[in-house]
């Protein structure tokens, strides 16, 4: 049995801690990186310790980058008086994926949310009131996702942003693209509904 | 509607019970502990999803068991529909519909009604004011589809308020202190929407119950209104008796008072304006029931109230729910026992529970079908 060897159990572990990873995928993975060579294992754990040590936060937008300032913010021919704001850094790559976009970012780091005590000073908010100050921002675009935290934040940043005169806008809500009326949910259709827009 | 067929396996002190049943009125006869309201919750749960008893998922399965199940045919509209529904004791849960999957119980439940009348009703005369809130919420979730999402939304939305309460520490002022007033404005966006469907809800009852009570017991004055959260810290009993129905009248009370009572909310770290504490009262003679009222005089308040559960559901299946008696009969006299189910008459498919015959004999019942509940198992007689 693999349970006596520690140092298998160990590594089982370890891959457990990861999200979406159970016992069963963990001890596949173990099984599968045992029967790779020596010069491909130390690649991969290379990778991750190269991961951790380059990639940092962004000064400007606390997106994620490996200099102090990231890509986007780097970038010359993004026009710099729209700001979206973002939860996480993952939404970035999402919105980037569409191309839609092409002002700056702003990473919240997360939601409000008391019950984990995620307060205004948790989140990059005060950076984000400097940064519309010092760039005399024009728009931001509130991104996040339309739960009960995403609403509140989004309202909370409409209250403070409203007062220093820049237009606030939000991700209209409501039916995907390539999508049914028939097969979407009833809150998404009542959201589509009130939302509509002339044509 | 009424109930053709029901199986159950390891459901309560049920290893497997078959029965093929017909349209009308049918005894359920049993010594006390033999399980005749365990078969009851059975029935229940097959058109409305939950156990009326309010019991978790584990306390349905039978000790020992590792799940049980639940499986009837329901003639509803004229068609047959097949329920089958497995409960797992870690928590799992599987519904059929003429044998197909379905994802969730509003279903299959948003098209079925059954009516419970049991002692435990007098809990809504009787007790706090989570069992009156609970009788307008439990019609509202079978009539209204969007009000189960908006009670969870609710219900989020009060937890981070709290949670922001219980953060604030003294009169600190705090940048936290900054989003309250996001969350104020979320729990009146919500909570107005729940307030303004219960009272919608009320005035049907009202008319309803004055109906029923006035049934029961002739020209007896009755009422019922609806108690709003801070009512109950400021009338002293004198409920006003108009209440608002606009929406922007509610939500300038709401924020009124929500900001009144902001320095209570923090002092006690949870929040006491809002839908989730208001109450409904109810006056007989102009006196509330509830610490007036006699014994009788709340029974047959909480079998009226009852009634118009019954009024309401059927008007919105368009169809005659179920009706379950059990063991109500015996807590009333003759007269009421009698006006009661000359109410009822064959309109129904009803189940009556009984523990034994002799308060029954006296009342001139045509039985479709008697059963006799012993050792667990069934036996028609």
């Amino acid at each position: 049995m693999t349970a006596q060897i520690k140092s298998i159990e160990n590594l089982i572990n370890e891959f457990r801690k990861l999200p979406g990873i159970g016992p069963k995928s963990a001890r596949r993975i173990v099984f599968y990186l045992l029967k790779q060579s020596e010069k491909d294992i130390s690649e991969f754990a290379d990778a991750l310790v190269d991961m951790k040590l380059k990639v940092k936060f962004c000064k400007n937008c606390y997106n994620l980058s490996e200099e102090d300032e990231c890509l986007v913010c780097k970038d010359g021919s993004r026009s710099i008086d729209i700001i979206c704001i973002v939860e996480k850094a993952s939404d970035v790559l999402v919105i980037e994926g569409a191309g839609e976009y092409k002002g700056l970012y702003h990473v919240l780091g997360g939601l409000l949310s008391p019950i984990e005590n995620i307060g205004p000073d948790e989140l990059k908010i005060p950076q984000l009131l400097a940064r519309i100050n010092k760039l005399n921002t024009a728009e931001v675009i509130i991104a996040v996702n339309p739960t009960v935290e995403g609403d509140s934040t989004a309202t909370y940043l409409n209250k403070i942003l409203k007062s220093s005169g820049v237009k606030v806008t939000k991700l209209a809500s409501g039916l995907p693209v390539g999508g049914d009326i028939e097969y979407a949910d009833q809150v998404t259709i009542g959201r589509a509904i009130s939302g509509r827009r002339e044509m | 509607m009424f109930l053709k067929h029901l199986e159950l396996k390891n459901f309560r002190n049920y290893e497997d019970i078959n029965l093929d049943l017909s349209c009308g009125l049918i005894l359920f006869l049993g010594n006390n502990g033999t399980g005749k309201t365990n078969l009851l919750e059975s029935i229940f749960y097959l058109s409305n999803g939950k156990s009326h008893r309010l019991a978790t998922q584990n306390d349905l399965i039978n000790h020992g068991s590792d799940y049980c199940v639940i499986r009837g045919i329901i003639e509803a509209g004229g068609e047959d529909k097949l329920i089958e529904i497995q409960l797992n004791n870690d928590g799992g849960l599987k519904i059929k519909l003429n044998k197909v999957f379905v994802k969730n119980k509003s279903d299959f439940t948003s098209s079925l009604a059954t009516v419970i009348f049991s002692p435990d009703d007098l809990r809504i005369i009787k007790s706090s004011p989570f069992y009156r809130r609970n009788f307008m919420d439990d019609i509202l979730e079978k009539t209204d589809k969007n009000f189960l999402s908006l009670r969870l939304k609710y219900q989020k939305i009060l937890n981070q308020r709290n949670s922001l309460l219980k953060s604030i520490s003294g009169f600190k002022v705090s940048s936290s202190n900054s989003t309250m007033e996001v969350w104020d404005e979320k729990l009146i966006e919500t909570g107005k929407l729940i307030i303004k469907k219960r009272l919608d809800l009320l005035k049907l009852i009202k008319i309803g119950f004055v109906k029923y009570m006035n049934y029961f017991f002739e020209k007896r004055d009755a009422d019922i209104r609806y108690i709003f959260s801070w009512d109950r810290f400021e009338s002293n009993g004198n409920f006003s008796n108009e209440n608002p129905a606009s929406y922007s009248v509610i939500d300038k009370a709401f924020q009124e008072k929500l900001s009144y009572y902001f320095k209570k909310d923090i002092a006690i770290k949870t929040t006491t304006i809002g839908p989730h504490r208001d109450d409904i009262s109810i006056f007989l003679e102009g006196s509330d029931i509830r610490s007036f009222g006699s014994q009788g005089e709340q029974r047959i308040a909480a079998i009226c109230l009852k009634l118009v559960e019954l009024d309401v559901l059927a008007e919105n299946i368009n169809e005659k729910p179920m009706l379950l008696l059990d063991d109500v009969l015996s807590e009333l006299d003759l007269e009421r026992k009698h006006l009661l189910l000359k109410l009822i008459g064959n309109n129904f498919q009803t189940f009556i529970t009984a523990a034994n015959f002799d308060y029954l004999k006296d009342i001139d019942l045509k039985y479709c079908e008697k059963f006799l509940v012993k050792d667990n198992s069934i036996i028609r007689y």
